[in-house]
């Protein structure tokens, strides 16, 4: 049975990569980038534990640092792709009776099968070689090598299991998936308060490798040190955190499964409202373009996959303040005006993806290019107006003077108009997957990684080129300090934004009714 | 606008052809609507019914042929054919963040009707289709039936002269199919005209006045139920036309 679920993941993986090119292309890629990481900390493991010059307290740091990021990224990454990574989710298995301690076993096993794996295990074979300098370490990194694999991904799986028993809700999947993005983006704060708390981050280092090396993030990755010391209860007490740890995993992972497959539950649904009136439709004009607007803006507030995508620009805004109060430069609150305007107006490039096969209703009724796009970016300057204003206003007001505010607004209106209107024109023809409608806004889009960096990468090279003018004119700015200039920047950048959306609109509706049918066929492979 | 002649089929459909790489879906098709007709468009699973309706109402760019709505060629006047027709695809998605009361006000809304009548008309939808209670409930909680149904509405709300429906009556229950049936024998004695596929036989046989039978992607039979079915049944004849799977084999082990 446990063969057969590692023979099920096995024939899974290779037919995903029948789906297409973009796929292969997609995955060699993130694999690739996944090895060139390794790759360097195998080099530096290597060097770092040559015999000649070998620093044993060092060595531990590092091993007991790496060991818990590892581990920290093996805990993390099931959160974010559990929404739509299917292939071997134990709901799946439901119905075919499995005895439970093969399902665990399989499961455990069968999450060995991924690029995720194989990195792993040259890092841990880099383990060894970074202990080379001491026997009795070396000899602990090789034995203990499968014990954190398995590990790794039993902790993976119980993550993964718990998260598809307990939290199988919509919305507490999103609340989980956009925390822990929430946490990733304020780990530089966190840094930063550890720094202040100890004096300084070298001093702190001891104390934090010193702890991590108690818990289950670094107890494995410590094990060698131990040997190396000569300090055998310590070994044996990191064994049993280790020895705790896969016991706790596994129970959680049983737990889990006979809550799945024992006592399925039937999807909740939200209770019914007695709503009566048709919310937003009502505050925009009763046309066709308005209908969209207010469609647009109904899912930017309710589909999560929207705000999702946003919910960086909050957390950024803290970050650029933990930094101003760390470095006292304003520039860092000044860059969130401009930020904010790119972000917000590339914010509906995908939106006939997320629209997924909804978007037939689009076809069907032959609404107009017109009222397709200039609707979408209707609905999105509804909120994108107001925040790029807000954002590039506030640090403005309050670190500079009258003039270069006008410059700031001007220029974070300007990158938001011009994008927006890249987007109309572009969204219109290129699209990329996106995760599908109930799906969360972080899992995984299934397929075409490829054709997403492909879409996104000619976007990004296309606004450069449209964003030159405020560039150039900046620079002459900044260099030259002509006060006139911050007048024609700033109108200049907003007219300019003002006419992209127009043309973005114009050819965008034209390209939109050529391709129609093309597009409507794209999305719903999505 | 052309003012068609009653003479005119609803919508016609000549040599229409798709190819999906080397694999034929639709081959040389040709078919008509009467006006005024309840036509059920009949076929085994993967015969092209979905790939031809697409293809009829915008979805799928034919490779050749023509399809034309009240005399309308639908790829080369799409925003005049697309008005005179309500569509129901089949497996897509709905936006199921809107209320079921949102979802028919914005179909009307992109057909450029007026607020008022647009709220009239979803008012009078949601209570012939019992969608009252359901009105201000997202569309993602309603069960297949009611999904079906708010669809129907959607693609209603315009009175069109044409309704293509793609599967109206897949995975819903009896009292929903009643009532959708109701709604469509209702429009069409008022001189609507409704395609719509299933392979239901006895359904199609019980509510249309004309049948087409498709079979790999190729019309097998059309015409009249009288005409198409002669003196047996429309599932002797449907089967006697596309064929046994399997050949009437038994499995042996299967016997309690």
């Amino acid at each position: 049975m446990v063969a057969a679920l590692i023979r099920l993941k096995k024939d899974l993986t290779l037919n995903s990569f029948n789906q297409s090119a973009w796929h292969i292309l997609g995955t060699v890629f993130a694999g690739l980038y996944g090895l060139g990481i390794v790759v360097t900390i195998f080099v530096v493991q290597v060097s770092a534990g040559s015999p000649a010059e070998v620093d044993p307290e060092t060595v531990r740091t590092a091993s007991v640092i790496m060991g818990a990021a590892v581990f920290l990224v093996w805990l993390i990454v099931p959160v974010f792709i559990s929404g739509a990574d299917t292939t071997m989710n134990p709901r799946q298995f439901v119905t075919f009776g499995i005895p439970r301690r093969s399902l665990v076993l399989g499961m455990a096993l069968t999450g060995l099968i991924s690029i995720g794996a194989a990195l792993t295990f040259i890092w841990l074979i880099g383990q060894v070689v970074h202990w080379r300098w001491d026997p009795a370490a070396a000899l602990t990194a090789a034995l203990t090598l499968p014990l954190l694999l398995i590990s790794f991904s039993l902790v993976s799986q119980a993550v993964t299991t718990a998260i598809s028993a307990w939290l199988s809700g919509r919305r507490a999947r999103d609340a989980l998936a956009i925390l822990a993005l929430t946490v990733m983006v304020l780990a530089y704060p966190i840094i930063i308060g550890l720094e202040t708390a100890f004096a300084s981050f070298e001093e702190a280092l001891p104390a934090v490798v010193d702890f991590l090396a108690l818990t289950p993030l670094g107890a494995g990755a410590a094990l060698p040190a131990d040997a190396a010391a000569g300090n055998w209860a310590a070994l044996g007490l990191r064994l049993l955190i280790m020895a705790a740890t896969l016991g706790v995993a596994v129970l959680v992972i049983r737990a889990g499964l006979v809550k799945i497959t024992e006592q399925p539950s039937a999807r909740g649904s939200s209770a019914p409202k007695n709503a009566t009136g048709v919310g937003l439709f009502e505050r925009f004009p009763a046309t066709p373009w308005g209908a969209v607007a207010a469609r647009a803006t109904t899912y930017w507030l309710k589909d999560t996959r929207y705000g999702g995508t946003l919910v960086v620009l909050p957390a950024l805004a803290v970050l650029a303040v933990v930094m101003y109060l760390q470095l006292d430069q304003s520039w860092v609150l000044l860059a969130l005006g401009p930020f904010f305007g790119l972000t917000l107006g590339f914010a509906i490039s995908a939106d006939i993806s997320y629209d997924n096969s909804a978007f037939a209703m689009h076809v069907t009724t032959g609404v107009s290019g017109v009222a397709d796009r200039l609707g979408r970016l209707v609905g999105l300057m509804t909120f994108a107006l107001p925040s790029t204003a807000v954002a590039a206003l506030v640090p403005a007001l309050m670190f500079t003077e009258p003039s270069v505010t006008v410059a700031l607004l001007g220029v974070s209106l300007g990158m938001l108009f011009s994008a927006a209107g890249l987007s109309c024109l572009v969204s219109a023809r290129f699209t990329y997957p996106v995760p599908k409608p109930g799906d969360g806004p972080l899992s995984q889009p299934s397929g075409s990684t490829g054709r997403l960096m492909a879409v996104q990468f000619g976007t990004m090279i296309a606004s450069l080129l449209l964003m030159l003018p405020e560039l150039a004119l900046l620079a002459v700015w900044l260099l030259g300090d002509v006060s006139w200039l911050v007048w024609v920047l700033a109108l200049g950048s907003v007219l300019k934004g003002l006419a992209l959306c127009w043309a973005g609109v114009r050819l965008g509706a034209r390209v939109y009714e050529r391709s129609e049918p093309e597009l409507f066929q794209q999305v719903i492979q999505y | 606008m052309d003012s068609p002649s009653l003479t005119t089929p609803a919508l016609r459909l000549s040599g229409l052809s798709k190819r999906f790489g080397q694999t034929p879906a639709v081959e040389d098709l040709h078919l008509d609507v009467p006006r005024g007709s309840f036509y059920g468009f009949v076929g085994p699973n993967g015969a092209g019914k979905t790939t031809t309706l697409s293809m009829a109402t915008g979805l799928l760019r034919p490779d050749a042929g023509i399809a034309e709505v009240v005399g309308i060629d639908v790829w080369a006047r799409p925003s005049e054919a697309k008005r005179s027709m309500g569509v129901l695809a089949d497996g897509v998605l709905l936006f199921n963040k809107l209320t079921g009361a949102q979802l028919v006000t914005y179909a009307g809304l992109l057909r450029g009707m007026d607020r008022e009548t647009v709220q009239e008309r979803t008012t009078d939808l949601l209570r012939v289709l019992g969608l009252e209670e359901a009105a201000g409930k997202l569309v993602q909680d309603y069960s297949a039936g009611m999904t079906k149904k708010i669809a129907l509405a959607s693609a209603m709300v315009h009175a069109p002269e044409l309704l293509v429906l793609d599967e109206p009556f897949e995975a819903v229950d009896p009292v929903s199919a009643r009532t959708i049936r109701g709604l469509l024998e209702s429009y069409v004695a008022s001189g609507g005209t409704v395609i719509l596929s299933s392979h239901v036989m006895d359904l199609v046989q019980r509510m249309c006045s004309h049948v087409g039978i498709i079979s790999e992607g190729r019309l097998l039979a059309s015409g009249t139920l009288q005409q198409v079915q002669g003196d047996v049944d429309l599932e002797t004849r449907f089967v006697e036309l596309v064929g046994l799977e399997g050949g009437d084999q038994e499995l042996s082990w299967l016997r309690l």
